[in-house]
């Protein structure tokens, strides 16, 4: 199974993070080899050994680049709204490199809800996003510890979201979740 | 389908062409200002998309896009970078922009000297745009 979306953000008013997910995508690779192999003395220095096992992942995004990249976007975003050629335009919505997509949703209170997808998904990515705007209200807002523009630290959450990603995953290029 | 605006930027980020059709909205700058804020802009989205980049292949913007507008991205190999705003609907942007492209390395070209490089002088200015404007005019998303 590919996974499509590899990042999540919820990004405060201010533009710093309060939440962030990011995929695990591991490819497992066997290497194996004879017996008589010379280097195998070299490398596990163990007769009975007979296979490698090489995990391969993408390069992971430090929780310190991703603050920045949450404060780097919430700049653009708002240029985006300046240099607008035509009024009552919203910032960025849709960005689209060669390699991933980015959407992002920004609630009236000025939240904003970020996926990251490879460039080959059609994940409906405007409903995951209302649909993490419902989780955050449900879990975040209304929690009673919680403190508004601090970072969402809940298990329900985390968990909530597990699904609801899974659910998109699963359901790749349909409209509703 | 409407074609706001474009811009048309060296390597240095000297803004070298700018023209518009229906942009209804300034943005309260100078206009050098407003080249400044586009090419750097266009910069650190550049850097941002670079952080989040998963493979070492070379990575480019093709655009994004808000509720009212769509910016599409170009850059050449030589680094000039062809920046055009039209509405978020419209199709066969890339393809446009090919063709300025086009012309501009014609127009380039066909003044027969090297100072294109020297970003002071753009070529041709008048020829130049009545070629884009020629180009923009007849495209589909051009309403």
């Amino acid at each position: 199974m590919t996974n499509h979306i590899q990042h999540l953000f919820i990004i405060n008013r201010a533009g710093s993070l309060i939440y962030s997910w990011e995929a695990r995508i591991e490819t497992v690779c066997v290497l194996k080899y004879s017996y008589d192999d010379s280097i195998k003395n070299q490398i596990c220095g163990r007769e009975t050994l007979s296979c490698v096992t090489v995990r391969f992942a993408a390069p992971t995004v430090s929780t310190n680049e991703k603050i920045i990249l949450s404060s780097m976007f919430h700049s653009l975003f708002t240029i985006a709204v300046q240099l607008s050629p035509c009024p009552k335009s919203s910032g960025v919505e849709v960005l689209e490199t060669t390699q991933f997509k980015l959407f992002c949703l920004q609630s009236r209170t000025g939240v904003k809800f970020v996926v990251i997808t490879s460039a080959a998904s059609n994940i409906a990515a405007d409903s995951l996003l209302s649909k993490m705007y419902e989780l955050y209200t449900d879990f975040a807002l209304k929690n009673p510890f919680y403190s508004i523009d601090m970072p969402i630290r809940a298990q329900k959450f985390d968990e909530a979201i597990k699904v609801l990603l899974e659910k998109a995953e699963k359901s790749n290029g349909a409209v509703t979740f | 389908m409407t074609i706001y605006n474009l811009y048309i930027f060296d390597r240095e980020g000297q803004c070298l062409y700018y023209d518009e059709w229906f942009r209804t909205k300034q943005s309260g700058l100078a206009p050098i200002q407003e080249y400044k804020l586009v090419f750097g802009m266009m910069l650190s989205m550049k850097s941002f998309v670079d952080r989040l980049a998963t493979n070492d292949s070379n990575q480019t913007v093709n655009y994004y896009k808000t509720s009212a507008y769509k910016m599409t991205f170009l850059e050449s190999a030589t680094g000039i970078k062809i920046i055009l705003n039209t509405d978020p609907n419209a199709t066969g942007i890339r393809d446009l922009l090919h063709r300025i492209y086009q012309a501009w390395a014609e127009t380039a070209n066909s003044a027969a000297n090297l100072e294109m490089f020297a970003s002071t002088n753009p070529p041709n200015e008048s020829f130049l745009k009545s070629r884009v404007r020629d180009i923009v005019m007849k495209h589909s998303a051009y309403v």
